[in-house]
């Protein structure tokens, strides 16, 4: 099998929902953005891409009409590149990634753009006209939708305390407001207009984390403090196979090395990355001891910190930059933001394995693992 | 007439920047400078904080900047108001900086109300002083219509003209015109009143309760009284005040006679008991947090709060007059106060206003008085006040010595009401083109037809007016009947129906009374039959064969709310308070406005469709009870079509509706009755979902659930339901009747009824 490379990523300024910089910024628009400058500066003749897929969660209104396709045509591309959107939720644009490397494997392509893209603003959360199967009881039905509680659900079974999310996620805040202040973040973000930079990550402290009140359980522990915030913004990354690398003299950030999808119950749907990295890890033939570099996202702080129990997971190597608490998570654009972090991450600091992981909404996992290139 | 397009307002203090914040509302580009950008940035942020914009996003209507860089921002503006500090010296070098810049024909004011206008355009030049007027606003600029009005000498009339006529129908102000005197009309009375009142109560000992009590509801003064009313304005401003006035008024003046800062407010300065800005003043929040203190004018220290008690009071019942005649300590401080308030507006007519009626509308809208002076005066009789103040040695005014001689300040001329001046002719009122009140109607003739519960009156034109007459005029089986008669009426004699009145509350819905009684003595049946009853009634006023247009004013609730949504239009005043509050109950709105709510959202082009859109908007204003902070706000939320008009002058709406009436009557047909998407059990599942969550989170009660639940299976119409098979109204209807019924038989429901009743607060159960 041809090796597949992660050869460049780029990402938009993630800014908060509503009040964000990037509120009134279509979704189509706000992809394409990222696409074309991605494509501009990798310097291929945009003729040779195969497709482009874009994860979207909620692929409607504005970010219906395959929005994938709606993308590439506004960023310019030839009208023989296709375009294709992926929806697995939260996992949507890592699915994508995986869908251009599996065609790359299968011979269907040598070089696509896989990303994802989410206006919160714009498509809300579970879209404008959720309509969830009445057979289904009412547990069954909160399980799938309320993520919040799910969450609250992890803090219950792994007996996480509210003191540990919000120290999390206060070091989740520091890392990403230093990471902004010495420039770590500008190499991975093509600006969208005259916005240049992240919107969502915020000065804090334990006190202030401290004193939010639960947003979803009353007595629980999940606050808008220790969880993701609703997020605009999209992301991309350049997939393409060893011949198109080397027929192209490309200097690639990483090399797939693994990758699994995993189901779990809905009613505890971040602990999904436990049992994807685990079998992602397998496939790649290393295990996680290895790890130089790993992105997980930050869905819920209560989510995370379960799964590095699970996974036994080195603190330091995880989410150099800050997370997605801090950074936003715009449901469909983050798998690729943390594929691309985590291939950037090698490059700049070193260091031969990364795995990128997440957990996705209605229980399940998704993991790639990367080789430094 | 310039037309006013657009405004600047320079200095964004308190005033400065809810001018502006008004002028926003009225629609206009707005340039607010202060010394520095940040201020005014500030001015903007603290009117979004106070409410002083009726939409937040009109806040972008305004460009702020400073005077030192951008005062060519101005150049553009047709009208330019002043309100930076009381400074004769930096106003004119204001002045003359703006008249450097300032386009031909912009017109120049000042909203001071301690500098005399013909100070502040001395020196200036004279196309200055012809463009320049003043125009006081009251705090806060939204919500107080009382705009007084001074022109100079200089002033070109059509500048006057211009500013007043865009100030009554574009701002909603009450324009009243003043001569350059002195705290002009409203603060030249309220002031001094309000010395009166403080200086004999701190004189006489009284409790500040009882004087509060004494001094405000009997004579239809706020509830705050005068104590409440100092906690309010800030302690420490009345002496400022009062001096001011006391060094501007002429020799002689009666305010002169009241020493500006007694002991006890020098002491309570000295304290920082200030009022509610320092958070204490002659009432405070006790330290225990739990009970309040009060200020003991014979001391100066604070005690608890006790209930009032007054024999005064207790033996008049309130009236005015019986008040001021009891021996007691009460009576005795009415007495002093309104004696020589009253006599002190009646010495002051034509010195500070042309004619009783500006004096009273000032008061009434500037200071929140019921009736303003010389309606109390007419009230108390002219003849008794002329003989209390003589009994007291107290020299009587002339005019109200005129006044006591012609039977009052006020009569009724040729179905008009007319003025006593002070040289003894009668003129009678002239009220503006476009200012319809049904008072004036009830002075000029009888309505068409009077059913106790509401009255139907002839606007003219062939247009009919019905008014609701029951207490909040809230729905019992008698209005609903006259609702009937009124359509039937309507039909035979006229070709269009205006549904609203003078009334401060359009209507509170219906009356809870009736429905706990209703379930009480007949149960289910008869609850059903009193719902049918209102459904039979709504679908009438919705399928006349004429245009009904809804008056919509102050507050619109439950079946106030659900009336107007059947109306072929609505015109709102701008300050309305519109929404269906049934949940409050414990109920599903349930005359139809479940149904009409789902129609509006179906059919807006604000929101993107599809099956469950329209149900879960429905939701998300109907289930938290949501109510409009203004006619925009009710726009924004969805209970105003974009087709709908708003009225900013309390005064036109009546006006204004009728004239949409008569724009509708022209070739009317009847709506064909519409079918009701409705997206079933998947849709009510979604909103299951929203009811958990808020649950969960504590947010919502366990009967907020369950009323949670019935309106769902109304809104996505009942377990049979489909997205591909709409529903009739009259089906819809059939399930809010359904919902309604059951909830009222849970005694959750019937506990949140019998709470509101004598709180007329919610109860959460």
């Amino acid at each position: 099998m041809t090796a597949i490379y992660i050869v460049d990523t780029l990402r938009s300024p993630f800014a908060p929902a509503y009040r964000g910089a990037l509120a009134g910024v279509r979704p189509d628009d706000l992809a394409a953005g990222v696409i074309k400058a991605l494509v501009d500066r990798s310097g291929i003749d945009p003729a040779e891409l195969e497709d482009v897929n874009l994860g979207c969660a909620f692929a409607e209104g504005e970010q219906g009409l395959n929005i994938a396709r709606c993308a590439a045509l506004i960023a310019g591309l030839p009208q023989s590149v296709g375009g294709s959107t992926v929806n697995r939720w939260c996992g949507s644009s890592m699915q994508a990634i995986q869908m251009a490397a599996g065609a790359i494997a299968m011979g269907a392509g040598d070089a696509f753009v896989a990303g994802g893209v989410e206006s919160m603003s714009r498509v809300p959360m579970m879209g404008f006209n959720p309509m969830p199967n009445p057979a289904w009881s009412d547990a069954q039905r909160i399980a799938f939708l309320n993520m919040g509680l799910t969450a609250e659900n992890l803090a219950d079974r792994y007996g996480i305390s509210r003191e540990e999310q919000d120290a999390y996620s206060l070091e989740s805040q520091k890392k990403a407001l230093a990471a902004r202040a010495d420039d770590r973040l500008a190499a991975e973000i093509a600006p969208i207009g005259d916005v240049t930079a992240d919107g969502c990550p915020r000065e804090t402290d334990a006190e202030k984390l401290a004193g939010l009140k639960t947003a979803f359980k009353a007595g629980g522990s999940v606050t808008a403090g220790n969880s993701s915030p609703l997020t605009d913004g999209a992301s991309a990354t350049l997939v393409c196979s060893e011949d198109f690398v080397k027929r192209h003299n490309l200097k690639p950030l990483a090399r797939i090395s693994g990758y699994a999808i995993s189901g779990c119950a809905p009613e505890i749907m971040g602990i999904g990355p436990v049992e994807a990295s685990r079998k992602a890890l397998k496939r790649a033939g290393i295990s996680a001891g290895e790890l130089d570099v790993i992105e997980m996202n930050e869905a819920f702080a209560v989510q995370v910190l379960s799964c590095c129990r699970d996974l036994d997971i080195d603190p330091t190597r995880l989410n150099r930059d800050g997370g997605a608490i801090a950074l936003g998570h715009p449901l469909g654009a983050t798998g690729a933001r943390l594929v691309g972090k985590a291939s950037l991450l090698l490059k700049r600091d070193g260091g031969r394995h990364a795995l990128a992981t997440q957990c996705i909404g209605g229980g399940q996992g998704i993991a790639m693992v990367l080789e430094a290139a | 007439m310039t037309a006013i397009r657009k405004a600047a307002v320079i200095g964004a203090g308190v005033m400065g920047s809810g001018i502006a914040a008004h002028l926003a509302n009225a629609g206009l580009d707005v340039v607010l400078l202060d010394m520095e950008k940040k201020f005014a940035d500030g001015g903007v942020a603290r009117q979004l904080k106070a409410n002083g914009f009726m939409d937040p996003a009109f806040a972008s209507r305004i460009a702020a900047g400073s005077t030192k860089d951008d005062l060519a921002l101005i150049a553009d503006a047709d009208w330019i108001v002043e309100a930076v500090a009381e400074k004769l010296e930096i106003k004119q070098t204001l002045y003359r900086a703006i008249d450097g810049v300032r386009k031909k024909g912009s017109i120049v004011s000042s909203n001071t109300s301690t500098i005399p206008l013909h100070s502040l355009v001395e020196g200036l030049p004279a196309g200055f002083a012809a463009d320049f007027l003043i125009t006081h606003f009251f705090n806060p600029p939204r919500i107080m219509r009382l705009l007084e009005l001074v022109s100079g000498k200089a002033t070109k009339p059509e500048v006057t003209a211009t500013i007043r006529d865009f100030a009554d129908r574009g701002l909603g102000k009450s324009v009243v015109i003043c001569k350059d005197t002195p705290g002009f009309i409203g603060n030249r009375i309220g002031n001094y009143w309000m010395v009166v009142a403080q200086n004999e109560a701190i004189e006489l000992g009284l409790d500040v309760e009882e004087a509060d009590a004494i001094i405000g509801k009997p004579f239809g003064i706020p509830s705050t009284g005068i104590f409440g009313l100092l906690d309010l304005v800030g302690i420490d401003l009345m002496p400022t005040t009062l001096r001011s006035l006391q060094n501007a008024t002429p020799e002689g003046d009666a305010v002169k006679d009241y020493d500006a800062e007694p002991a006890l407010i020098a002491r309570m300065i000295a304290e920082n008991r200030l009022g509610r800005k320092s958070g204490a003043g002659f009432v405070r929040l006790s330290p225990d947090r739990k009970s309040r203190d009060v200020t003991d004018l014979k001391t100066g220290d604070y005690r608890p709060q006790k209930a009032v008690s007054s024999e005064s009071l207790d033996a008049s019942g309130g009236d005015p007059r019986a008040l001021m005649e009891h021996a007691g300590l009460g009576g005795r401080y009415a007495s002093v106060v309104m004696e020589k308030a009253l006599a002190y507006a009646a010495s002051l007519v034509p010195d500070i206003a042309d004619t009783p009626d500006a004096v009273d509308e000032a008061m009434r809208t500037g200071y929140g008085w019921k009736q303003g002076p010389f309606e109390l005066i007419d009230r108390l009789g002219a003849g008794w006040l002329k003989a209390r103040l003589e009994a007291r040695g107290v020299a009587v005014p002339a005019y109200l010595s005129l006044a006591a001689e012609k039977g009052g300040f006020y009569s009724v001329v040729d179905g008009k009401r007319a003025n006593l001046l002070p040289d003894g002719t009668i003129e009678p009122i002239v009220k503006g083109d476009g200012v319809l009140l049904i008072s004036d109607l009830k002075l000029a003739g009888k309505p068409v037809e009077d059913w106790g519960a509401a009255s139907l009156w002839d606007l003219g034109d062939g247009v009919a007016c019905l008014e609701f007459r029951t207490k909040m005029n809230t729905y019992n089986p008698a209005l609903l009947d006259a609702i009937n008669k009124a359509v039937e009426r309507t039909a035979k004699d006229f070709k269009a129906l205006v549904i609203g009145s003078d009334a401060a509350v359009f209507s509170a819905g219906a009356d809870l009374r009736v429905f706990l009684d209703t379930v009480e003595k007949g149960g289910r049946e008869a609850l059903g039959a009193f719902i049918d009853h209102g459904h039979r009634t709504f679908k009438a006023v919705k399928y006349t064969p004429f245009p009904v247009v809804g008056a919509a004013a102050g507050l619109a609730l439950g079946g106030g709310c659900e009336i107007l949504l059947h109306c072929d239009a609505i015109q709102a005043h701008a300050e309305l308070s519109i929404g269906l509050v049934e949940t409050r109950i414990g109920v599903v709105p349930g005359w139809g406005g479940c149904k009409e709510m789902m129609l509006r959202f179906s059919a807006s082009t604000a929101a993107l469709r599809g099956p469950v859109a329209p149900a879960i908007a429905a939701f998300n204003l109907i289930a938290p009870a949501r109510v409009s902070a203004s006619a925009f706000d009710a726009r924004n939320l969805g209970y105003l079509r974009a087709t709908d008009g708003i009225t900013m002058n309390r005064s036109r709406l009546i006006a204004d509706a009728k004239a949409r009436a008569l724009s509708l009557a022209e070739g009317y047909v009847a709506p064909e009755p519409p079918l009701v998407a409705m997206s079933g059990p998947s849709g009510a599942s979604a909103i299951h979902n929203i009811i958990e969550g808020e649950a969960l989170a504590g947010r919502a009660t366990v009967h907020d659930g369950v009323v949670g639940r019935a309106l769902a299976n109304v809104l996505t119409g009942g377990p049979s339901a489909d997205p591909l098979k709409p529903l009739t109204e009259d089906d819809v209807i059939a399930l809010e009747r359904e919902a309604f019924v059951d909830l009222l038989a849970t005694p959750a429901t019937v506990d949140r009824v019998k709470h509101m009743l004598p709180t007329g607060k919610p109860l959460r159960n």
